[in-house]
């Protein structure tokens, strides 16, 4: 019997180490993840420097673990062993919830917020004097499970720094007409097709309300599979959203432009939603085009003739398209890519205008992101 | 080169075995074993590579000579010479520094340090080449004649960097002579999924929420103790289960290698712990420092002397930094005290309450040990016991106390005999098919682990 054992396991040894091993061999390399929306890494190059500085130990282990066979499988194994086996609460700060899946924050920044509304404050002083500003707070998912046990930012806390602190622009709280089911399963973002009280509050907010585009105006198209930022990271058998972007007259006949790295404006041919850009690495890049430090849209069927400029992250990028019909150009601008200190460079805010700063949780409290 | 990275176990583990199956002969094993360990090393330190090429041809050297000249004075300027190289490595790469720091502290000088990266290891091999250069003085070993053997000595990776510290009389006789059994090879695999187990599954979890609490800005003494709990499960598995794993691939390679732990966190002294604990380490201090200085056959007061000494060089060995000299010291008055008085109370003192003795103390020495410099050992101590007014809960603490609850629960059960005296209760036929599929089934979720997993470092590789 202990030879049997023995063989057995000398065996099993040799299966696993040696067939992994040839697997790894003959499995052709992959460019991407597309469930962790990152490139993977490559064969590194040989070359003395690298050997002797250490360069090529390190990247050959990340070429190893980034293109090891069946690499989707053993991702699931590890975050199923560490959730049901293990009972970890989350895994890598992800936690699930039914097919719903968070992520814990576990810190509240407050000094980056305090910074937020101090940039906010600066904007507003050097470009804004003659504007009508306001300001929203776009929650997170986990704002809608504070009652769960997990880490979460202050929310609290963070309203609070924020109310106190922004001078000169008025503050519309739209977290009453949010909910979790408003947001993705998979992902970070809110959905589209969901915003319209979230809209309306804004709208109203801003004194635009009897211009929106209504519901029923607009079409819904969807794409799918659609990988959430969590769902790579959570690794478990989540079964993947669909993204739903709605078209409306407004939307189709807007006129999108982008600056460009050298700081000019360029029209694009796909308008307010970047389809192209849903195979990339984040499908949310539909809206908006995803990262862009200014977008411009014109609106010559708009039923004002009044502006809007928004002061936003990737959340912004969505629900923007929905005000294309209230307002004649709306200017998109995202500190995170464009220093504050040179907007007068690239915008030229036109007085009486109306000005929204709308930044996420998340954003407010890594605000030091923004510049 | 980890043994729990990609690179060493599904690229280097298997040329290196299939080379060696295919190698003819003891000889052409060893040198296979040689050219590997080298390729190993030069893995992870391409300059210092030298350095072990250097070290095993200098007491290959000293230890011909000695041989030669036994019984002269020749021998003895030998083995002072080897052991004046050896230490002189090992000053110079793991010490100047810190040296020079305390001289600037304590002078107010400003030396600049060299700035000399440490040798991966360096504290582990020299210590093995002294043992062996002392032993063929003592007349315990011969001089091996064959560079290439003894080569293969020094560099033989799978204890190379992190022990346990096999001298050359534990290896001598299977360095000329050894045979690859099917038996060796399962256990060898066996002890080896299982060391990558406790390294991967357990240790590296530990390890994940020390780090949580270092990051944390929400300090509470819940977290303190949560933290002091969750490092000296990580430090246990993450060093025993590198033994295992050192221990596992010497079988498969044909090598019998001393054991390092025997579940040390089962003591009821401070005197047991470490007969538990890095056993090897413990040895060597014992033969080559402690009983050579008169051991407990002298004097009380020479052999406090001896029990000090000793202890302060293991916690220098350990790191060069105060709190490692303070954790050494530590111990060594917990050993004094326990021999002088303690000892005979905690024998008729209940299991339970020697238990917890042994426990709170080694518990607070980790807390020590990790700590960043003195400064660190007093906030991290001081936190444990609400210094600086931290509250005694905090919302992160209770979160994470139940996210990590069932590892910490399988970690301390797992430091136990237990589930090794469970598994031997079983029938041999159920164990023929579990074996099998629970040494496939470790390396398969480790490898899981290991390649989803940012946080895979080695604790004792900077020793």
């Amino acid at each position: 019997m202990k030879k049997i054992k023995y063989i057995l396991t000398v065996a099993s040894f040799a299966l696993v180490i040696f067939g992994l091993a040839i697997a790894n061999l003959i499995v052709p390399d992959r460019a991407v993840s597309n469930t962790e929306r990152r490139e993977l890494a490559q064969a590194p190059e040989v070359s003395a420097k690298a050997v002797f500085n250490r360069e090529f130990s390190d990247k050959l282990e990340s070429y190893l673990l980034d293109q090891f066979p069946l690499r989707e499988s053993f991702r699931q194994i590890n975050a199923v062993t560490r959730f049901y086996a293990m009972g970890q609460l989350d895994s890598n700060g992800i936690w699930i919830d039914g097919d719903m899946v968070y992520k814990t924050e576990s810190v509240t920044n407050e000094s980056q917020i305090m910074y937020a509304s101090q940039l906010y404050n600066a904007v507003i002083d050097a470009c804004l004097k003659d504007c009508n500003v306001y300001w929203s707070i776009v929650p997170d998912k986990s704002f809608f499970a504070q009652d769960r046990g997990y880490p979460h930012i202050d929310y609290g806390r963070l309203i609070e720094i924020m109310t106190e602190n922004v001078r000169g622009a008025e503050y519309i709280d739209i977290t009453g007409t949010l909910d979790i089911s408003k947001y993705y399963r998979t992902d970070t973002h809110w959905l589209q097709p969901e915003l319209f009280d979230t809209v309306k509050a804004l709208g109203e907010g801003m004194g635009i309300g009897e211009y929106l585009t209504d519901k029923s105006e607009y079409t819904p198209h969807t794409l799918s599979p659609f990988y959430g930022v969590y769902l790579g990271q959570a690794a478990l058998p989540i079964k993947p959203d669909t993204l739903t972007y709605l078209t409306s007259r407004y939307t189709d006949s807007a006129v999108v432009s982008y600056m460009s790295n050298a700081g000019v404006m360029e029209e694009s041919d796909e308008g307010v939603y970047t389809l192209s850009k849903f195979e990339g690495m984040d499908g949310y890049d539909v809206f908006l085009g995803g990262t862009q430090p200014i977008i411009e849209i014109v609106n010559e069927d708009a039923k004002t003739d009044r502006e809007l400029y928004v002061f936003r992250d990737s959340f912004g990028s969505s629900i923007v398209p929905l005000f294309t019909g209230a307002y004649s150009r709306i200017t998109v601008i995202d500190l995170r890519y464009v220093t504050s200190q040179f907007l007068p460079n690239f915008v030229e805010f036109t007085p009486g205008s109306d000005v929204l700063f709308l930044n996420s949780t998340l954003v407010l409290n890594t605000a030091m992101i923004m510049r | 080169m980890l043994f729990s990275g990609a690179t060493f176990l599904y690229a280097f583990l298997p040329i290196v075995l299939l080379l060696y199956a295919l190698a003819p002969g003891v000889k052409c094993k060893n040198y296979v074993l040689l050219i590997a360990s080298l390729v190993f090393y030069f893995f992870g330190e391409p300059i210092y590579v030298l350095l072990l090429i250097f070290s095993s041809i200098s007491d290959w050297l000293h230890s011909i000579y000695i041989e030669k000249h036994r019984g002269e004075k020749k021998a003895k300027i030998a083995l002072i010479s080897s052991i004046v190289i050896n230490l002189g490595m090992l000053g110079f790469f793991k010490y100047t520094d810190f040296l020079i720091g305390t001289v600037n502290a304590i002078l107010g000088t400003s030396i600049p340090k060299t700035g000399v990266p440490l040798p991966i290891g360096i504290s582990f091999f020299t210590f093995q080449t002294m043992s062996y250069t002392i032993d063929v003085y003592r007349g315990r070993a011969h001089a091996q004649r064959d560079l290439g053997t003894m080569a293969t000595f020094v560099c033989l990776f799978p204890q190379l960097i992190a022990g346990p510290i096999v001298r050359y009389v534990d290896v001598a006789a299977e360095l000329e002579d050894r045979k690859l059994t099917l038996e060796n090879m399962a256990l060898g695999i066996r002890r080896f999924a299982f060391g990558l187990g406790k390294k991967v599954l357990i240790a590296n979890v530990m390890g994940e929420l020390t780090q949580i609490f270092r990051d944390s800005t929400d300090k509470s003494v819940l977290f303190y103790w949560l933290y002091a709990l969750a490092y000296a499960l990580q430090i246990y598995f993450d060093f025993s289960g590198y033994s295992d794993m050192a221990i596992g691939l010497g079988a498969m390679f044909g090598f019998k290698f001393p054991e390092n732990f025997n579940y040390p966190y089962i003591s009821k002294s401070i005197t047991e712990f470490w007969r538990r604990w890095h056993m090897t380490l413990g040895g060597w201090f014992r033969d080559y420092v402690y009983i050579p200085l008169g051991g407990n056959r002298t004097t009380k007061l020479k052999w406090l002397r001896n029990i000090a000494v000793v202890w302060i060089l293991t916690g220098a060995w350990h790191g060069a930094e105060w709190n490692f000299v303070l954790w050494g010291v530590m111990f060594g008055v917990l050993l004094i005290i326990e021999k002088l008085w303690l000892g005979k109370v905690l024998e008729k003192m209940p299991a339970f309450f020697s238990h917890l003795y042994v426990l709170f103390l080694v518990v607070l020495s980790f807390v020590v040990f990790n700590a960043a410099g003195l400064k660190g050992v007093i906030a991290d101590i001081g936190g444990l016991f609400g210094a600086g007014g931290i509250p005694l809960v905090s919302s992160e603490a209770v979160y994470y106390l139940r996210s990590y609850a069932v590892a910490i629960i399988v970690a301390i059960i797992g430091a136990t005999p237990i589930p090794k005296m469970l598994y031997n209760k079983l029938a041999e036929w159920p164990k023929a098919a579990l074996e099998p599929i629970a040494t496939a089934a470790l390396i398969i979720v480790s490898t899981a682990f290991i390649i989803n997993g940012s946080f895979n470092p080695f604790l004792y590789f900077r020793f």
